[in-house]
Order: structure tokens, then sequence, then C-alpha cells
């Protein structure tokens, strides 16, 4: 994988497209387990199909937003980016069973909301503190 | 008065979003909308906070040069204890003082304020005395004056 990635950021295309499949093979997994642990995904869709959706589109995304011969790309970089993509699909999913009328499923979308929107909060007053700290 | 915290700020996008999400349709999803909702709450908060900021710095401003006082208003704003005790005087004054006092702050003179507020002379004045006595008590305490 190390080598591949080495090769594939030297600018080898060969290189670059194994690693993104194999990228793709360990990825799978860890999305997989994701969508499982939320147990109403878990009874209103297809995992396996979505777990795989979820991965191409993500990959894709990353392929697009942080090519690989970018000075900022890591690995945790592309796994961040893959936890956000599959929040973005819980979420898209979780939104459409609560618009249709399933309270649980709104009730666990508005958790994640929640979370999500906390997290944003906290990293904004942070950086808002330290463009203040620069000026002072 | 005082400022926001994150929980505030997050249950009231949350609010917003919950009225909005079944009747409308997402381009990029809810979260794109639920960031911008609550990246506007948080704008309006720094605002109100700095608007709150400045009008505290101009009254203490106003009232060290009453009293002739050398004390550089970064020095108070650190200390907000005072800070808060002096909004809080403030809510404690009358509706009578709080009227004359809110237009001398804008810095309206004495005369204008006694035709404003349809008031004899020494009733503007005495009620602008007894409120700045009670914020000028306040700072004595804290061992600014």
């Amino acid at each position: 994988m190390e080598s591949l990635l080495k090769a594939a950021r030297a600018g080898d295309r060969e290189a670059e497209a194994e690693f993104f499949s194999k990228l793709f093979v360990r990825f799978l997994p860890l999305i997989t387990s994701e969508l499982q642990g939320n147990a109403i995904l878990k009874k209103s869709i297809d995992i396996e199909n979505g777990s795989r959706e979820v991965c191409q589109t993500s990959i894709n995304n990353l392929k697009r937003v942080l090519p690989i011969s970018s000075q900022n790309w890591s690995m945790k970089r592309a796994v961040i980016f893959l936890h956000n993509d599959i929040d973005d699909f819980i979420i898209m999913t979780l939104t459409d069973l609560a618009k249709a009328g399933d309270s649980a499923a709104e009730n666990s979308l508005f958790m994640m909301i929640r979370k999500k929107l906390m997290e944003r909060i906290v990293m904004k007053r942070r950086r808002f503190s330290q463009h203040e700290s620069k000026n002072e | 008065m005082s400022p926001k915290t994150n929980e505030d700020i997050v249950q009231e996008a949350l609010v917003v979003i919950y009225d909005k999400y079944k009747h409308t349709e997402f381009e990029n999803g809810i979260l794109p909308y639920a960031y911008g909702v609550m990246d506007n709450l948080l704008r309006n908060d720094y605002k109100t906070e700095t608007r709150r900021n400045n009008i505290l710095s101009d009254q203490i401003t106003r009232l060290l040069e009453i009293y002739g006082n050398h004390h550089s208003i970064e020095d108070m704003i650190n200390y907000q204890e005072l800070v808060d005790e002096i909004w809080e005087a403030l809510t404690k004054l009358s509706n009578k003082e709080k009227a004359v006092f809110k237009l001398w702050l804008e810095g309206i003179p004495i005369l204008e304020i006694q035709k404003r507020l349809d008031l004899r002379r020494n009733t503007v004045a005495v009620r602008l005395f007894r409120a700045i006595k009670k914020l000028k008590h306040i700072l004595k305490r804290r061992g600014f004056l």
C-alpha cells in the first residue's frame, strides 16, 4: 500500500488506480460496520449495497477534492473524508425516513445533526478566539 | 445579558431546522442547510456581543471621565465580574432613572433631555445623579474609583 501510494503520488497512473481499488477494499468493511451500527438503517436499507455506494462515492469525491498529487494528501485526511461521507449518507437516509413519518429515524437524525453542529461550533469558536488573539 | 453558550445556539438552530425540514427539499442535503442556519445564529451572537461590549465601554469611559479615573478600558473589560455587576446595576435602575440615563448615554445634553421627557431641569439632574451614583458605588466597591 505504501509503495503504491508513493508511486501514485509520483504520477504513476496505474499505481494510482490500484491504490484506490485497494483503498476501496480497505474502506468497505469500515463503512459496513458503521452502517450496521445504526439500528434504524439496519432495518430500513440494504447495508451491503449502501456501503458499496458510499464507498464508491467517497472515493470519487476524494479524488476530486483532494487529489493524490496534492501536498495536503494524507491517509489521515482520507479517513476523515470517508467518515464525513458516511455521516452524510446516514443523515440523507434518515432525512428521507423521517420525512416519510418514521419518528425513530427523526430522533436519530436530529441527534446526528446536533452532534455535527456541536463539532462545528466548537471548531468555529476555537478559530475565532485564535483570530482574536492574533489581532491582539 | 450573558453571551449564548454553544448549547443555546445549537438548540436554536435545531428548532429552526425542525420547523422547516419536512416541507423543504434540500438540494445538497439537510446538513449544509443546518450549518448555514447555525452560522447565521453564531454571526448574530457575535454582533450582539460586540455591540454589548461597545456600549459598556462607552458607559465606563463616560463614568471614568466624570470621576477622573485613569484605568484603561481594556483593563476593566477583563473583569467580567465587574462588567456583569454594572449590567446588573443598570437593570436595577428605576424606569424613570433609566429613561434619563439612556438619553444621557447617547450624549444628549440635559436641556434636550428635559424637553424630550417634558421634565424640569432639576428632575433630570436628580435622576441622572441617582443613576450615576449607583454605578459609581459599584465601581468604588470593586476598587476602580
